[in-house]
């Protein structure tokens, strides 16, 4: 848990910043976090890169379909299992 | 198969314990979870698979593999649980113990070479402005597959799958801390494997 009140250091920033953008504190910790990130130019700067690479990935990582025939072939091995 | 077992001997234990009801099911009751919980997240599983092994029939065999033997497991999985999460944990193990061994030298990374790489980055992009709508999909899988793979897992369960730290922790057996460490490295990698692209492709906004 992180104090209302501390003194912020860039290099430890960076975890948080991670923290941030996937989401991964509680709303109290994220209000505090964004805080602490948008009062320094340079880890505000480091935030929105990381959110924009996540996005791309996210957006632009292509995800394809299992083949009809695999699927079959699946359901064929499973209805063997005995 | 270690996984399994062990799942099956924590299964026994906490039935033991009585703390889990051992789910004694009919054929029919387990093709029901089966394909009601588990079948859902194929195509998901597919395309981590692919991701791992970077080779479809590879992955069509990992895929096969992996819902093999969630099936032969369901037993020991609790319905109404994060199938996807168990599942990927299975995909994962079943790509450890069968496909990664047979690589005569395991994709493992040197952290210190890691550090001498990103060190000497230089920017020379702005990756907070309109550069990744210019990059298309083929650069993405690109910087993403050239990632070793335990980072390249750990982008992917994060940022295309939609993983919590908590649950990738699981899935790779490896603590919350070293989820967050690698997850920061594997950014950084991309980071820079993305500003080459894009300075390639004659994006570049600033030196």
């Amino acid at each position: 848990m992180m104090s209302g009140r501390f003194s912020h250091n860039c290099a430890n920033c960076e975890d948080k910043i991670n923290r941030l953008v996937d989401g991964n504190c509680t709303a109290q910790e994220r209000n505090l976090l964004l805080g602490e990130v948008k009062g320094c130019p340079r880890c505000f700067d480091q935030y929105e890169k990381v959110k924009n690479l996540k996005i791309f990935v996210h957006d632009k990582y292509p995800k394809k379909s299992a083949s009809p025939n695999i699927l079959n072939s699946i359901r064929d091995g499973i209805s063997n299992i005995r | 198969m270690t996984e399994l077992k062990t799942a099956e001997e924590k299964t026994s234990l906490l039935v033991q314990k009585g703390k889990m009801k051992r789910m004694s099911l009919s054929r029919e009751e387990q093709e029901k979870i089966f394909y009601d919980e588990i079948w859902p997240h194929s195509d998901a599983v597919f395309n981590f698979a692919l991701s791992l092994v970077l080779h479809e029939q590879d992955a069509n065999d990992l895929l096969q593999d992996t819902m093999m033997k969630a099936f032969r497991s369901i037993a020991s999985y609790q319905q109404g649980t994060n199938a996807k999460a168990w599942l990927f944990r299975i995909c994962k193990n079943n790509f450890i113990n069968e496909y990664r061994k047979k690589k005569s030298r395991p994709n493992t990374v040197d952290y210190e070479d890691q550090k001498e790489f990103n060190d000497s980055k230089e920017m020379v992009v702005d990756l907070r402005e309109e550069i990744f709508h210019n990059l298309m999909g083929d650069e993405a899988q690109a910087a993403v597959n050239s990632l070793p793979v335990d980072f390249r897992m750990v982008v992917l369960l994060c940022d295309v799958e939609g993983f919590t730290y908590e649950e990738m922790s699981k899935i790779l057996d490896i603590p919350i801390g070293t989820v967050r460490s690698r997850l920061h490295r594997a950014r950084k990698m991309l980071e820079i494997k993305l500003e080459a692209y894009a300075k390639n492709l004659g994006y570049t906004k600033k030196s």
